[in-house]
Parts: C-alpha cells; sequence; structure tokens
C-alpha cells in the first residue's frame, strides 16, 4: 500500500506529460520529444522568478524575488511560450515531410533546449525550495506527505480541465476533428494552422506544470531533468493508448507506482 | 545530374572538414625550453548531469596553476592547461588520450571523473608513457592498472573498509542498511563498506542498488528502515543522496546517515537543506581542516570563487602541485623523468594531508571524516 | 498513400558501365588514404570510430530507411556483440592468447561468428514480438527491449564483469605490445567494406525489394506472395548481424567495454545519423556517420567550446535542424540500387507468363467457387451470403450499388480479410483461410480499388516484387559481390520487361511510379499483378478516374488478358466498359447476390434496376 502512494504523485506528474504527448501525437501525428525540455523550463521560469539572486550564464544578475504564486504563472508562461515558438519554428515547415524527419528534428530540439538551459544555468542540480506544508498524513495505514496530495491534486485537477476543454468547447472540437482528419477539418473552415498551435500551447502548458510541480516535489531544478520522466510518460503515453487522455493520464499513473523497482540483494557475501 | 550537385557538396564539405583537422590537430613545432608555456592536459566529464565534479577539480587545478604561475612557474616556464570534456564516455577515453600522447609538449595528465573513461584511456597513455596523476576516480580496477597511473584520490577499497571501521568503532553502529548507486564507484564503495563491517562485526541489513537519475525513492527508503538499522549508507553521488536524505527525513525517520565521499559537495549540503544536518561523510578534505596548508588554501579558493573548495578541488590541487614538483625535480617536461619523479613522490604536503604513491599507483594517507553542523561541513575525528 | 502527391517526372535509369563506381570508388579511396592525410594519430581513432558508427548506421538504416521499423533500440545488438567478444578473449581464451598472441587470427572469427548468431538471436527476441504492433508501439517496445539488454550486462555480473565491465581485452594484433592506431583503422576498414559489400548485394536482391516494398505498403506486398512477418525478422535479424560484428571490433579497439560504453543516448545518436545522412538510401547513413563523427571531434577543439561544452550539443543540434528544414530528406538523396540486373534497349515481345502450379484447364470448368461466403465487421454485416462460381475463359463482372459489399468481397477471397464463415475453392483447395501472401502463390492476383503502386520505386521494380515469389530463397544466394548478377535476376528483369511491353508501359519503365498519370499508374499495376503469373485476376474498379478513350483501351486490354488463359473477375462502375467486356455478370446489393447472369439479361433485370434506382424505376 504505502508502495503505491509513494508512486501516486510523481505517476500524476508522468500522467500530465503523457496527455500533452498523447494529444500533440494525436493531432500533429508525431511525437514531441521536446516536451520533456518544456517540462524542465517551466520548472527553470518558475525557480528564477523567486530568486534574489540568479546566476544566469555565469553572470549574478539581481533576481526578480517574486511571490511563489506568480513565479509559477510565470513558468507556466515561459513553458508555454517556448513550446509555441518551437511548433511555429520547427515542426510546422516539417509538417509534409517525411515522418522520420519530423521525429530527428523533434530530438533535435530538445537537445538544442537542452544546452541552452546548461549554458544560462548550468550543469549541475539547482536546488529548490521544498514547501512547508507540514507533517505527513496517515491514510489507510500508509504515510502520506502532503505535498504529495497536492501535487496529485493539482495534476488531476488539470488534466480534468483538459479534458473538459477537449470535450465540451468549441476549440476542444476543432481539435478532436483536426486529430482525426486534417484535411477534412480544413474543408470544414477549421482553421487547421492555428488548433495545431493552440494544442501545442496547452500541451506546453501543461508540461510546463508538470515540470513545477516535478521540482517542488523533490527539490531541485537541471537542465537534463525533463530526459528521463518525457520518457517515461511517452511510454506511458503509449501503453494508455494514443489519442486516449484518461489512458495516458492512467498509464502515467501505472508508471509512477511501478518505477522504482531498486534491484534488491539480501546481505552480501562476505567473500568479495 | 541532381547526383553530381550531391557529389560536388560533399566533397566540398569533406574537404573542408579535412582542412579544419589539419587547423585544429597540428601541433605548433615545439620550441624548447626558453619562454614557451608548458600545457598540462585536463580531461574529465564537464557536461551533462555530473560535470560538478569535473568542474570542481579544474577550479582546484586552475588556482594551483594561478599560484605556480605567480611564484615563477615551473622551470621558468608558465604553466597552462589544454582542456578536453570527455563527456563522461568510456569510447572518447582512448581518442582523447591519443590527443595528448601527439602533443608533445605535454608531460602529463590530470582529471578524471568516471573510472570507466580513465581504464579505457589507460592502455593509450601507457603507450606513449604520459604519466596520469587523477583526482577523482576511486575503482580499485585503476590499482596498478598501468606503470603511469597515480592518483591523490584514495580507493573504494581502502574508503570503504576505513569508513566501515570508524564508524563501527566510533559510531558503535552494528547494523546498517546499505544504498548504492548502479555503477562501479557505488558497487565499490558498498561491497568494501559492507565487507570491512561485517569483518567488524556489524550486519548489512539490506543492499540496495538505485539507478543514476532516480528521484522517487520512497519504496527504497522503506524498505531500508525496516528492521530499524543503526544507520543508512549511502554510497553515490550527492544528486541522488540529497534526495535520500530528504525522503528518509519525509518518513518520518531520524535515523544516523552515513555517506560516500560522493556527498562530499556543497551541492548536498543545498539540496537536502536543513536535513543535511547530523549527516556524516568521509572525504580526502575537509574545509574546516585546521592545518596550515588547508587553511591556506581554503582562503585563496575563497578569494578567487567566492566559495568554499569541495575535496575534489582540493585533490586536484594537490595532483597539479605533484606534478609540478616532480617536473622541477625532473628537471625536465621529458615524459620518462617526470613518470620518476612522481613515483618518487614521498610526503608530499598536500593540502589533503601527506601524499605518497604506492607500487600500484594508489595514494598513501588517512581519511578525513566529516559531519554536517549548521548547514556546514565540519571535521570530525572521533 | 494515394497518388495525390504526382511529382514531375523523375526517370532513374539505372547507371551502367564506369559510372556506377564512381561513389563507391571515391569512398574507398577516401578510406584507404585517410590514416596517411589525417593529422596525427587521434585523428586516426576518430576515422576509426567513425568507421563504428558506419556500420551502426548501415545496419539500422535496413531496419529503419529500407523496412520502415523504426528501432529506438538497436545499441542493444552493439552490446551484445560487443561482450561476446570480450568474454570470448579475455575468458574462455584468456590465458591462450596470454600465451601466444598469434592465437588471435583463430580466436577472433570464433567471436564473430558467436556474435553474429547471438546478436541474430537477440534480433528475433526482439523483432517478434513487434511484429504485429502499430508503429509507435513498436518503438517503444523496441526501446524497452533495448534497455533490457543493457540493464542485463549491469546486473549479470559474474558473466559481463556487471559494471566494471571487462578490461584487457586483447588489441587487433598478432603479435604482443602496442598496436599502432593505423593498424586498428585498416582492420576495421576492412571488416566496414565488407559488411558494406554484403548489404549492398542484399539490397540489390529480392530481399532488398521485399523490404523497401513492406515499408512502401505492406499490404500490397503480401498480395505479392510476400510473407512480410519473416522478411521483417529477417531485416531485424540482418540489423542485429551487423551491429554485433561491429561490436567485437568496437571491443578490441577500445580493449575495454563496459555499460557506460552504451547509452540509451547513442540509440538516438545513431538513429539521427541515418536520417540526417538519408534514410533509405544507401550512401546517406555511411555519410552522415563519417560527417558527424568528425564534425563532433573538429567541434570539441574550437576554445569557445572547450569553456562552454554544452554549445557542441547545440551547435549540433541545431545544424540538424537547420538542415531538416532545408532537406528533410535527408543529405544523400540517391536512390538505392534495387536490382543489378540491367534491362534490354529495345522493347521485348509482350507477353505473360502462364501459371505453373497446376494443370491448364478446360474451359468452362470452374476455377474458383464461392459459398456462402459471410463477412461481419464489429456490428455490421457486409457480406450475407454470396455464393458464385468463376468459369475457366471468362470474365465476370461484378457490379452493385455502393455498399454492396465488392470491395469486401474481394478482399475476403483475396486474404486480406478473414471471412466470418462460408468457403472459398480455389481449383478443389479451400483458401478463405489463407492470409494473402499464400493466396497469391495459389494465383490469384489483383489490383485496388485506388491505385497502390510502390511509389518509391521504379516501374520496373514495382514489376521486380510482382516476381518475388520465384526468385526468393535460401539467402546467402544474394550475397554475391558486385558485378556479378544472378541469373534469377537477369530473367526476372527480361520477364518483367515483356509483360510490361504487353500492358503497353515498357517506354516508362524507368519512371518513379509517382511521377505517372493515373491511366499509366493502373497499367503498372496491372502488370505488377500479372507478373506475378496468376490464373486469376482480380481487378477492383480500374477503370476509376480514366477518360473515354483511356476505358475503351483498358477494355482491350483486359480481353487481351483472358487471351493469355487468365480469368478475371471485374468490379465496376463504368457500364460501358463492364457490360461490354464481361461475358457474364454479377450483382450484389446488400450482401447479397441478387442476380447472376449474361449481360443483356442483367440490363433488364428488375431486381437490380430496382437496387440501383429505387423501387420507382420502371
Amino acid at each position: 500500500m504505502q508502495e503505491i502512494i509513494n508512486g501516486l504523485a510523481v505517476g500524476g506528474i508522468y500522467g500530465l506529460l503523457a496527455v500533452a504527448f498523447s494529444v500533440v501525437y494525436g493531432v500533429l501525428g508525431m511525437v514531441n520529444f521536446a516536451f520533456g525540455e518544456i517540462f524542465m523550463f517551466g520548472a527553470f521560469g518558475a525557480l528564477v522568478a523567486t530568486q534574489t539572486n540568479t546566476v544566469i550564464a555565469g553572470n549574478s544578475v539581481p533576481g526578480a524575488a517574486l511571490p511563489t504564486w506568480l513565479a509559477i504563472v510565470i513558468g507556466l508562461v515561459v513553458g508555454s511560450l517556448i513550446g509555441w515558438l518551437i511548433e511555429r519554428v520547427a515542426y510546422r515547415p516539417l509538417r509534409n515531410a517525411p515522418i522520420l524527419s519530423m521525429l530527428i528534428t523533434a530530438i533535435a530540439v530538445s537537445m538544442l533546449l537542452r544546452a541552452v538551459a546548461t549554458f544560462l544555468f548550468g550543469a549541475a542540480q539547482v536546488p529548490v525550495a521544498r514547501p512547508e506544508l507540514g507533517d505527513p498524513l496517515i491514510i489507510l495505514g500508509a504515510r502520506v506527505q502532503r505535498i504529495d496530495l497536492v501535487v496529485l491534486g493539482v495534476a488531476v485537477l488539470v488534466t480534468l480541465a483538459f479534458w473538459a476543454v477537449i470535450r465540451f468547447t468549441p476549440i476542444g472540437r476543432a481539435i478532436r476533428a483536426t486529430a482525426e482528419d486534417k484535411d477534412a477539418a480544413r474543408l470544414m473552415g477549421v482553421g487547421v494552422d492555428r488548433v495545431i498551435s493552440t494544442t501545442f500551447v496547452l500541451g506546453s502548458a501543461m508540461a510546463a506544470i508538470a515540470g513545477i510541480l516535478y521540482s517542488q516535489r523533490y527539490g531541485f531544478a537541471a537542465a537534463t531533468m525533463g530526459f528521463i520522466p518525457a520518457l517515461k510518460a511517452l511510454v506511458a503515453a503509449v501503453l494508455g493508448g494514443i489519442g486516449s487522455i484518461p489512458g495516458a493520464f492512467v498509464g502515467g499513473l501505472v508508471l509512477g507506482v511501478s518505477s522504482p523497482r531498486p534491484t534488491c540483494r539480501k546481505a552480501p557475501p562476505t567473500a568479495m | 545530374m541532381k547526383n553530381t550537385r550531391t557529389v560536388g557538396a560533399i566533397a566540398l564539405l569533406g574537404a573542408g572538414l579535412l582542412m579544419l583537422t589539419a587547423c585544429s590537430g597540428s601541433n605548433p613545432g615545439g620550441g624548447s625550453g626558453g619562454s614557451d608555456p608548458i600545457p598540462l592536459g585536463y580531461t574529465a566529464t564537464l557536461s551533462g548531469d555530473f560535470a560538478s565534479y569535473g568542474l570542481e577539480m579544474k577550479e582546484g587545478v586552475d588556482l594551483a596553476i594561478e599560484q605556480i604561475n605567480a611564484d615563477g612557474g615551473v622551470l621558468d616556464r608558465k604553466l597552462t592547461t589544454d582542456v578536453v570534456d570527455d563527456e563522461g564516455k568510456p569510447a572518447n577515453g582512448p581518442v582523447i588520450a591519443q590527443e595528448f600522447c601527439d602533443n608533445a609538449q605535454i608531460p602529463a595528465v590530470l582529471g578524471f571523473s568516471f573510472s570507466s573513461v580513465a581504464l579505457s584511456g589507460l592502455p593509450v597513455y601507457t603507450q606513449c608513457g604520459l604519466p596520469v596523476v587523477a583526482s577523482a576516480v576511486t575503482s580499485p580496477e585503476l590499482s596498478g592498472a598501468s606503470e603511469v597511473f597515480f592518483r591523490t584520490v584514495f580507493t573504494d577499497a581502502y574508503q570503504g573498509a576505513e569508513a566501515a571501521k570508524f564508524w563501527s568503532q566510533n559510531r558503535g553502529v552494528k547494523n546498517v542498511a546499505v544504498l548504492y548507486q548502479q555503477d562501479d564507484y557505488g558497487k565499490g564503495v558498498a561491497d568494501a563498506f559492507s565487507k570491512a563491517l561485517e569483518e567488524a562485526g556489524g550486519t548489512v541489513t539490506s543492499s540496495q542498488a538505485y539507478q543514476l537519475g532516480t528521484v522517487n525513492f520512497g519504496s527504497t527508503v522503506d524498505t531500508a528502515l525496516k528492521g530499524n538499522p543503526d544507520a543508512v549508507f549511502i554510497g553515490g553521488f550527492y544528486t541522488e543522496a540529497g534526495k535520500i536524505v530528504n525522503q528518509i527525513r519525509d518518513a518520518g525517520s531520524d535515523v544516523q546517515i552515513l555517506a560516500s565521499d560522493g556527498s562530499a559537495s556543497p551541492v548536498f549540503l543545498d539540496l537536502a537543506g536543513k536535513n543535511a544536518d547530523g549527516v556524516e561523510l568521509y572525504s580526502a578534505f575537509s574545509a574546516s581542516d585546521p592545518r596550515a596548508e588547508a587553511t591556506g588554501f581554503v582562503e585563496a579558493f575563497k578569494k578567487k570563487y567566492n566559495k568554499e573548495p569541495s575535496s575534489w578541488a582540493a585533490l586536484a590541487y594537490d595532483a597539479a602541485n605533484v606534478v609540478a614538483k616532480a617536473i622541477e625535480k625532473a628537471g625536465s617536461t621529458d615524459r620518462a623523468k617526470v613518470v620518476e619523479e612522481i613515483r618518487n613522490t614521498k610526503d608530499f604536503n598536500g593540502v589533503s594531508g601527506s601524499i605518497t604513491f604506492d607500487k600500484e599507483g594508489n595514494r598513501v594517507g588517512t581519511l578525513t571524516f566529516q559531519r554536517v553542523e549548521n548547514g556546514k561541513f565540519a571535521v570530525i575525528t572521533e | 498513400m494515394s497518388n495525390t502527391h504526382t511529382t514531375p517526372i523523375v526517370i532513374l535509369k539505372p547507371e551502367l558501365g564506369m559510372k556506377r563506381w564512381i561513389w563507391p570508388g571515391i569512398f574507398l579511396i577516401l578510406g584507404l588514404i585517410a590514416p596517411f592525410i589525417l593529422p596525427g594519430d587521434k585523428w586516426i581513432r576518430v576515422a576509426a570510430l567513425s568507421l563504428v558508427y558506419v556500420a551502426l548506421a548501415s545496419g539500422l538504416n535496413i531496419l529503419v530507411g529500407l523496412t520502415g521499423l523504426l528501432d529506438l533500440g538497436f545499441i542493444a545488438f552493439f552490446i551484445v556483440g560487443a561482450y561476446t567478444t570480450a568474454i570470448f578473449t579475455v575468458r574462455s581464451f584468456g590465458p591462450v592468447l596470454e600465451a601466444n598472441p598469434a592465437a588471435l587470427m583463430w580466436v577472433l572469427p570464433i567471436s564473430v561468428v558467436a556474435a553474429i548468431v547471438l546478436a541474430g538471436i537477440a534480433g528475433t527476441i526482439i523483432g517478434y514480438p513487434t511484429l504485429r504492433a502499430r508503429g509507435d508501439y513498436l518503438a517503444i517496445m523496441t526501446l524497452a527491449f533495448g534497455e533490457i539488454v543493457r540493464i542485463v550486462s549491469i546486473n549479470w555480473t559474474d558473466f559481463t564483469g556487471g559494471a566494471v565491465g571487462i578490461r584487457n581485452i586483447p588489441p587487433l594484433s598478432i603479435s604482443s605490445g602496442m598496436v599502432p592506431p593505423t593498424v586498428t583503422y585498416f582492420v576495421l576498414f576492412g571488416i566496414v567494406v565488407i559488411l558494406l559489400v554484403a548489404l549492398a548485394s542484399l539490397i540489390a536482391s529480392p530481399v532488398g525489394r521485399a523490404w523497401v516494398a513492406i515499408r512502401e505498403d505492406e499490404l500490397v506486398a503480401s498480395s505479392m506472395g510476400i510473407r512480410t512477418r519473416r522478411y521483417k525478422l529477417l531485416a531485424y535479424v540482418v540489423g542485429a548481424s551487423t551491429a554485433g560484428v561491429i561490436g567485437v571490433f568496437f571491443a578490441h579497439m577500445n580493449q575495454f567495454v563496459n555499460p557506460d560504453s552504451f547509452t540509451l543516448e547513442d540509440n538516438f545518436i545513431v538513429l539521427s545519423l541515418v536520417i540526417l545522412g538519408g534514410a533509405g538510401t544507401f550512401w546517406g547513413p555511411i555519410t552522415g556517420a563519417v560527417l558527424w563523427i568528425f564534425f563532433q571531434a573538429v567541434a570539441k577543439d574550437i576554445p569557445l567550446i572547450q569553456s562552454h561544452p554544452e554549445f557542441r550539443t547545440g551547435f549540433l543540434a541545431l545544424i540538424v535542424i537547420v538542415l531538416m528544414l532545408l532537406r528533410p530528406g535527408g543529405i544523400v538523396s540517391k536512390r538505392l540500387e534495387l536490382t543489378r540486373a540491367r534491362g534490354g534497349a529495345l522493347p521485348p515481345q509482350g507477353e505473360v507468363q502462364p501459371f505453373a502450379g497446376a494443370a491448364p484447364k478446360a474451359t468452362g470448368e470452374v476455377v474458383l467457387a464461392v459459398d456462402r461466403l459471410k463477412q461481419v465487421f464489429g456490428g455490421l454485416t457486409a457480406l450475407e451470403s454470396v455464393t458464385f462460381q468463376l468459369r475457366h475463359g471468362e470474365i465476370l463482372g461484378l457490379m452493385g450499388p455502393n455498399g454492396a459489399g465488392k470491395s469486401t468481397l474481394l478482399n475476403a477471397i483475396s486474404g486480406v480479410t478473414r471471412a466470418t464463415s462460408g468457403t472459398i475453392e480455389a481449383d478443389g483447395e479451400r483458401i478463405e483461410k489463407l492470409e494473402s501472401s499464400a493466396v497469391s502463390t495459389r494465383g490469384i492476383a489483383r489490383t485496388f480499388q485506388t491505385v497502390r503502386l510502390f511509389w518509391d520505386m521504379t516501374v520496373l521494380e514495382n514489376l521486380l516484387v510482382g516476381g518475388h515469389t520465384r526468385l526468393a530463397g535460401f539467402l546467402p544466394k544474394f550475397l554475391s559481390p558486385f558485378p556479378f548478377v544472378r541469373r534469377g535476376e537477369r530473367a526476372t528483369v527480361a520477364e518483367a520487361e515483356a509483360v510490361l511491353s504487353f500492358v503497353d508501359v515498357w517506354e516508362i519503365r524507368d519512371r518513379r511510379a509517382s511521377s505517372l498519370d493515373a491511366y499509366q499508374q493502373r497499367r503498372v499495376e496491372i502488370a505488377r499483378a500479372l507478373m506475378t503469373r496468376p490464373r486469376v485476376l482480380l481487378l477492383d474498379e480500374p477503370a476509376a478516374g480514366l477518360n473515354e478513350s483511356e476505358t475503351r483501351d483498358l477494355a482491350r486490354l483486359i480481353s487481351r488478358i483472358r487471351e493469355q488463359h487468365i480469368d478475371v473477375i471485374l468490379i465496376e462502375h463504368d457500364m460501358d466498359l463492364l457490360m461490354g467486356v464481361s461475358d457474364r455478370i454479377v450483382v450484389l446489393d446488400h450482401g447479397v447476390i441478387i442476380a447472376d447472369g449474361p449481360p443483356n439479361e442483367i440490363r433488364k433485370n428488375p431486381a437490380v434496376l430496382e437496387a440501383y434506382l429505387g423501387s420507382d424505376a420502371k
């Protein structure tokens, strides 16, 4: 039981990312590997906004020292902006190119963003102050950290909100139509380019939120922090069924719970 | 046809690349002696997740060189560094080694963050007789691996055993839960520690490996805390150790935490925050060492970099000085002579203690133990 | 892919004589003189490393570029090869080699063979579960399996040395003492040349064509008689073996292996090389590998990079992005050579070879018998109960309003889908349970409602795929170093040209399929079907998109096909064509046959009229 509880929070984070992957894949037919880096920039955006003294590219500059809630918004904006930019500059021109070319461009974009982040923030892990929420609660015999509840709660809420947007709003309908048949949607008067951009921005926002949650939960941010979570989220999205929002989210939860499988050994033999 | 155009373009590209290699690969004709600087090779992992060790070592080397040059240099020549990033990839080891070997100006090489990279490059260094004085690679596999390999850092086998002895004697820890990172460093430390602990009459209650890059240690911590061990030992880099410490405290346990030199980094303090207090670890150096050499070094380091030196910086600083002294004593940059002098290093007063190399190239000396008190590392002697 | 992307006319005449040696010649010469023009031993090591990546990229190209299988765990095979030789030369034969270094002469080949076998097995194990998987699942599965191999190498300490790895692997020399980098380079160069020649031979053979066919259109490849699952597995095995072999030499080059030598990222790097260079071409991956490795090495020496190592990956990533925006197909666009046989210069006599599987039949004998065929898809019953026969010597028309189930019927007969119940007999043999490749070998060929050619191939290459089943056989048959061409290939090309001549498209045999007009495409598709030497030909709306004169021409073609003793089932909406050419017509409506008779009867049949025009028609 404790194991499951332990994994749910990070599972929620993976779930958020997985949903982003899933939706973008549905609309664009490609895997946007760069979501891991948007995840990371979201975290850094929020971090830098709160710092009194930031170190950018090795230079110490006075920071904005904004309150946490504002910093989170900034992180979101930064992430979404980057996502929008990537789509416009790198993906849109390649819409009709072979799918492999889009794949490798996505990977290259991901590498480029990592390099930029390393240049700006350094290669090491930067500590992030973990929020002090109080003592852990005991639920069903297991110890649950309050931060975990917050993380999971936010992840679920954001996913639900996104799902509601896709299901009930006009733009959501447009997204679903474009995902099913781009050409038919265009013929029906759907501004396909705008829809794709919007989907990207929404997905990036979710990735950014996931990144902020992650850095708050584990107390660090690093230029390379997005690589592994993105890979896990991708697996989750595929397992949950590409294009399915609930499937992707549940896939993320499952992956979060089953991930930490340390190879256990009993006490090692005395003869080395 | 368009094919010829492609051929032409590729040929041009290829020719261009070839020219570039000529520019970067060629060595400016060797001026012997005089005022030409002596380049020391420096290679370590300078990019990626674990760049911190390589960067910190470089800080130590740079400070040492700055001081040596201010003092007139070696053989009346200034020292410089030829820096190459190995990216943590063993495949790059031989290539970089060859590059250094080919540059006849280089009398010695410093650095190395990963033992696997060092191991892969060793055959080449041995072949061209270029001495290596490493300062962060701790794998026992490197002991005696080459007659040109030396290191100022202790081996995992030595450190793990010493640590187990120290803590079981001085803290009375009998049952320890061991956590280690899944690579040659973590395994080496864990194995040495566990063996020595059991020889001292203790028991290892559980032994778990974790992958580098793991952030979620919930289940790992739970298993480790089962059976109420006297202490938890973490054999790994600060990136994971910091998180493990946090999550052990999150789980409500205030068990004594012991760590290896992988946690001997200011970043560990940042990552673990308040939870770092009380953690004990071993390293080759402590910034609060009261010896004169150490305090002088710490002061100069703080002046140059605005922060306290990590043990990696200290070990690399010592390595650079050992090499400089050896070149001075050899009277030339001839590699064979320099190797001889390095081998003869005895009781060299480094900032990390007295340095002597045994016949396997390993450092003979004593380990330093530290405890985190009020967010700072403090030396403990018992 | 439908043909809404007609490209400008592209003629891809295969090179003859000396011209075809230019590209290989350049690379061979460059490779041979490289160690003597490169400044310094370091660059020779870099060159040797680039050879490793050349082999890796070429191997992955078989999977990703040729067959369209996105393998993200390719490095696993490389690991198997490297560890195999490490264990053999250090553990098993260690003492032997220490006493006598020259023994490497025979130990190394053992390692290589073992690596090929083990890597091939790994390829089969990893490939098999992915055979039925969709594209994205395939990628994830291969990624996961690749990771598993890496994790096993870390954990199986007794065998692989665990995280510490295996040291002191003997270098590539038969004497003790150090090996100059030049020697290592030339050994690697030799191995890579052999690998590339073998791969090129495989590509210019039915195997290579089958792979490309599977990538282009797996369904159609299957209807040509290609057992697609088998060839996909073969792609895995060939790619894996290539990686395994070069893994052996990598281990000896570095004299050390441990799990750190092969990371998850390396999978993406090799994939990038393939795509950057040009996936699906022969020289693309080679070019990509060489350029990339050298570029990386050069970039490392720039002082700016030295102070900011992250600039290197950033800069390289930027180059990749720019290159992809400018040339999405990759740097090299020179197409694969899919056959070494060259065709004739004059159009041959048009003829079609007869089906070889059974004795010729008498006119009127039943060739195909469909009995109470039922096809249900989920909740929809497409075919209710269909019963009819096809007799030898006749052209059977099949008509019906839209949604009647005509194409579904054709799909069931040709094995593309499996009927829910009922039987189909071809010459007395029950075929309703066979898959399409098996149906094709029974002599039943088909075309499709929208033309499905292998768009990237030329017309002639399309036809050669049609001749696949006659050429396919035991693998080593194809490993002939150029320029020797097998007799079978030559005969097949000659036959293909004859069929093209029969269908009157011989002149365009070297054009890329995507650059043909609608009628040419249709005829090529029919020619390709005829190339399989069928006895029954199923035509699905062949006149769609054709104008009147083309339709008349098509009618004549269909008659000529009948004269070749091939029986035809023709689905058509064009009534003039259908009524004009068919001997008998069967009418399908809502999944049942509502009429069966000669055209003039059908024309007046009230049930047919009602089905088409509604009950108001009289």
